[in-house]
C-alpha cells in the first residue's frame, strides 16, 4: 500500500508538472498573438463595386445597415477606379461554364465572389469583349453586365482613418449583401 | 481492480497532456522544415547576382567583379519571424549595393529585394541605442531580445522588446537604422510612420504558390552554378568581366529573360508624410516635362499636416488640368505582373503602393517564374536608386492614364 501511494504521489506530481507545461505553453502562445495583432495600416476609404444599377438610396440603405463606426461620405458612381465586367452563374453549373469559358483562348484571367447559390465572375478591369466572347456568353444563356463603382470616404474632419482591423470587420459584413461585389480598401500613404 | 480502472485513467489524462504539450513543438518542427540556412542563402544570392549581370540588367552595369560578404545581417519581422538574409555587395571595397534573400521559402522566390548603390549603415548603432532607449523607458524592466527588423517594409531599424516586471506588459522600441530616430510603436497612421508586416503580406501569395516559387529560385541557382562551373568559372569569389562575358553567352544563363527600365528620375520625399506628393512629383517630371514643389502637389491632394492621403486624393491632383492633367487616371488592386509589363511597354510608369507607402515602378523583368518590378522609391533615407523587388509586396496602385 505505501508502495501504491508513493506511485499515486509520483503520477500525481508529473500530471501537475505537465499542467504547468501546458499553461506555459497556452500563456506564451497568447503573448506573441498579441504581439502578432498589434500593429496594421489605416484604411482612409472603401472601394466597393456594386452590383450594376445599384441607385444611390440603395446605397445609402445598404451602408446604413452595417455599423461603420466612423461618419463617411458617399462618392456615388466615381470613376477614380473602373468598373468591371461580371456574369451571374448558377453554383451548379459554374463549372461547366467555366470549362467551357476557358475553350476559348482569350479567356480572360477572373476572380470568383460566391453568393449563396450563386457565382459571380469578375472580369479584369480593363477586359474588352471582343464577339467571340459574346457568342460564348449567348449560347450558354449569360448576359454580361458591367458593375457600379462608388467610394467611401470614412471620417468626419477630426479622425480620417479606421484601423485596418476594422475595415476587415466592415468588408466581411458588406460583401454578404448581395448587391456588394468586391471590397477594397484605400490605405492612407 | 479500482486502482487499475483509476491508474489507466491517470495514464490516458497523462498521454492526453503530453499530446497537448507536444503540440506547439511539432508545429516549430513545421515551421522549421521552411526555413532556410545561411549557407544556401549564399548561393542564391551568388547566383543570381551574377544572373542579374549576366542578363545585362538595368542598374548592374558596374557590379562586374563585385563581390558578396558571406555573413549577411538578419532581418525579422515585427512579430517575431525571420525575414531576410540581407547580404552586402563589396567592388573594390566600397559597398555597391544590398540583396535580400528570404529566410522562409514560404515568402516565395528567394531573391526579394536588390539595392542598387546602397547607403552604409551601423546596425551596432541603431541596436545599442534600442536597448539604452528600452533601459531609460523602462528603467524595472527585463530586456528579452533586440533584432534589427523590417518595420515599415522596406524601412529597416532595430527593435528591442523589454518586458516590465510590474505589470507583465512587453514593450517593443523601434530605431531607424539611417536616422537613429525613434519609431512610435504604433498602428500604421497618417502622421506616424507605422509598422506592419511585410512577412503576412507576402503568404497573402498563396502559400503553396510560394513554396513552388522558392524550389524554382532554386533550380535557377542550381542551373546557374552548374553553367559557370561548365565553363570552369567559381562564381562563390568576384567574378571578372572576361568570365562575366563567357556567362553572358551561355543560354542556360539568359535565355527567357525580357526586361525593360523607363527613365524615370527619382526625388526624395521631404518629410515623412509625403511619399504621395514625391511620387506625383516623380512621375510628373517624367509625364510633363516640369517638377512643381511636394508642398504644391500636397496642398493639391488636399493634405492637411501631418498627415499622410490616400489615393483618392492623389487623383484629384493626377486628374487635375493644373495638376498632372492626367484625367483618366484611376486606382486599382490589380497588382499583377501582366498589368506592370503593359503599363512599362507602353512608356506608363506608375504609382505602386504598399499598405503604408507610395512609391513609382518603372520597369519589370522576368526570368522564367521570376518576376521583379523596378520601383523608385522616395524614401527619404534612401539614397534615390531604385531597386529591383520581387512581385507581391504591393496593395495598390495609380496607373496614369490621359
Amino acid at each position: 500500500m505505501k508502495d501504491m501511494s508513493k506511485i499515486n504521489k509520483g503520477i500525481a506530481i508529473f500530471i501537475v508538472f505537465l499542467i504547468l507545461v501546458v499553461l506555459l505553453g497556452l500563456v506564451i502562445k497568447s503573448q506573441i498573438d498579441v504581439i502578432r495583432q498589434a500593429r496594421e495600416p489605416q484604411v482612409g476609404g472603401l472601394d466597393i463595386q456594386f452590383e450594376n444599377g445599384t441607385t444611390e438610396p440603395e446605397v445609402k440603405a445598404i451602408l446604413k445597415n452595417y455599423n461603420m463606426t466612423v461618419n463617411y461620405t458617399i462618392d456615388y458612381d466615381s470613376d477614380n477606379m473602373l468598373k468591371r465586367y461580371y456574369i451571374t452563374v448558377d453554383q451548379d453549373k459554374r463549372m461547366d461554364i467555366i470549362n467551357e469559358l476557358r475553350k476559348d483562348e482569350n479567356w480572360p484571367s477572373y476572380t470568383e465572389v460566391k453568393k449563396g447559390n450563386y457565382s459571380i465572375i469578375m472580369l479584369p478591369e480593363e477586359f474588352i469583349p471582343d464577339e467571340e466572347f459574346l457568342t460564348m456568353l449567348g449560347k450558354n444563356d449569360l448576359q454580361l453586365k458591367k458593375s457600379l463603382y462608388c467610394y467611401i470616404h470614412l471620417g468626419d474632419g477630426s479622425i480620417n482613418w479606421i484601423s485596418e482591423k476594422s475595415a476587415l470587420r466592415i468588408k466581411n459584413e458588406l460583401v454578404t449583401n448581395e448587391k456588394v461585389l468586391t471590397v477594397s480598401f484605400d490605405y492612407v500613404e | 481492480m479500482i486502482y487499475n480502472k483509476s491508474g489507466t485513467g491517470i495514464l490516458i489524462l497523462a498521454m492526453l497532456l503530453v499530446g497537448i504539450a507536444l503540440i506547439p513543438a511539432a508545429s516549430a518542427q513545421e515551421e522549421k522544415d521552411y526555413s532556410v540556412n545561411v549557407e544556401k542563402a549564399f548561393e542564391h544570392a551568388n547566383a543570381h547576382m551574377i544572373h542579374f549581370i549576366a542578363t545585362n540588367t538595368p542598374g548592374f552595369e558596374n557590379w562586374t567583379e563585385a563581390s558578396i560578404d558571406p555573413k549577411p545581417l538578419e532581418l525579422y519581422d515585427p512579430t517575431g519571424q525571420k525575414l531576410y538574409y540581407q547580404f552586402s555587395v563589396y567592388k573594390n571595397s566600397s559597398l555597391i549595393g544590398r540583396i535580400d534573400i528570404g529566410a522562409d521559402k514560404k515568402m516565395g522566390h528567394s531573391v526579394q529585394l536588390v539595392e542598387l548603390d546602397s547607403k552604409p549603415f551601423d546596425a551596432t548603432e541603431a541596436m545599442k541605442k534600442s536597448i539604452e532607449i528600452a533601459k531609460n523607458e523602462y528603467p524595472d524592466g527585463k530586456i528579452k531580445s533586440t533584432q534589427m527588423v523590417a518595420y515599415d517594409y522596406p524601412a529597416i531599424g532595430a527593435m528591442t522588446i523589454v518586458k516590465d516586471k510590474t505589470t507583465g506588459d512587453e514593450h517593443r522600441i523601434f530605431v531607424d537604422v539611417y536616422t537613429l530616430e525613434v519609431i512610435p510603436d504604433e498602428p500604421a497612421t497618417e502622421t506616424e510612420p507605422g509598422i506592419w508586416s511585410i512577412y503576412e503580406q507576402r503568404l497573402k501569395n498563396g502559400i503553396d504558390k510560394n513554396l513552388k516559387n522558392w524550389q524554382e529560385s532554386d533550380n535557377l541557382t542550381k542551373s546557374i552554378e552548374q553553367a559557370a562551373t561548365n565553363k570552369g568559372v567559381n562564381i562563390n569569389v568576384a567574378v571578372t568581366e572576361d568570365n562575366i562575358k563567357k556567362l553572358s553567352g551561355d543560354t542556360t544563363i539568359v535565355a527567357d529573360t525580357v526586361q525593360k527600365d523607363l527613365s524615370v528620375t527619382i526625388y526624395l520625399q521631404n518629410t515623412y508624410y509625403y511619399c504621395q506628393p514625391a511620387t506625383a512629383q516623380m512621375l510628373t517630371k517624367y509625364y510633363n516635362g516640369v517638377k512643381p514643389s511636394q508642398d504644391s502637389i500636397y496642398q493639391m491632394m488636399g493634405g492637411v499636416a501631418p498627415n499622410g492621403v490616400t489615393n483618392d486624393q492623389a487623383l484629384i491632383y493626377y486628374k487635375s488640368s493644373s495638376g498632372m492633367n492626367k484625367p483618366n487616371s484611376y486606382k486599382s488592386t490589380d497588382v499583377t505582373f501582366d498589368k506592370a509589363v503593359s503599363e512599362i511597354n507602353n512608356y506608363r510608369p506608375f504609382k505602386s503602393g504598399t499598405a503604408t507607402h507610395a512609391r513609382v515602378c518603372r520597369g519589370y523583368k522576368q526570368t522564367d517564374s521570376e518576376q521583379y518590378l523596378r520601383i523608385g522609391d522616395p524614401y527619404y533615407t534612401s539614397l534615390g536608386m531604385a531597386y529591383w523587388e520581387l512581385i507581391g509586396s504591393e496593395t495598390n496602385r495609380i496607373y496614369v492614364k490621359s
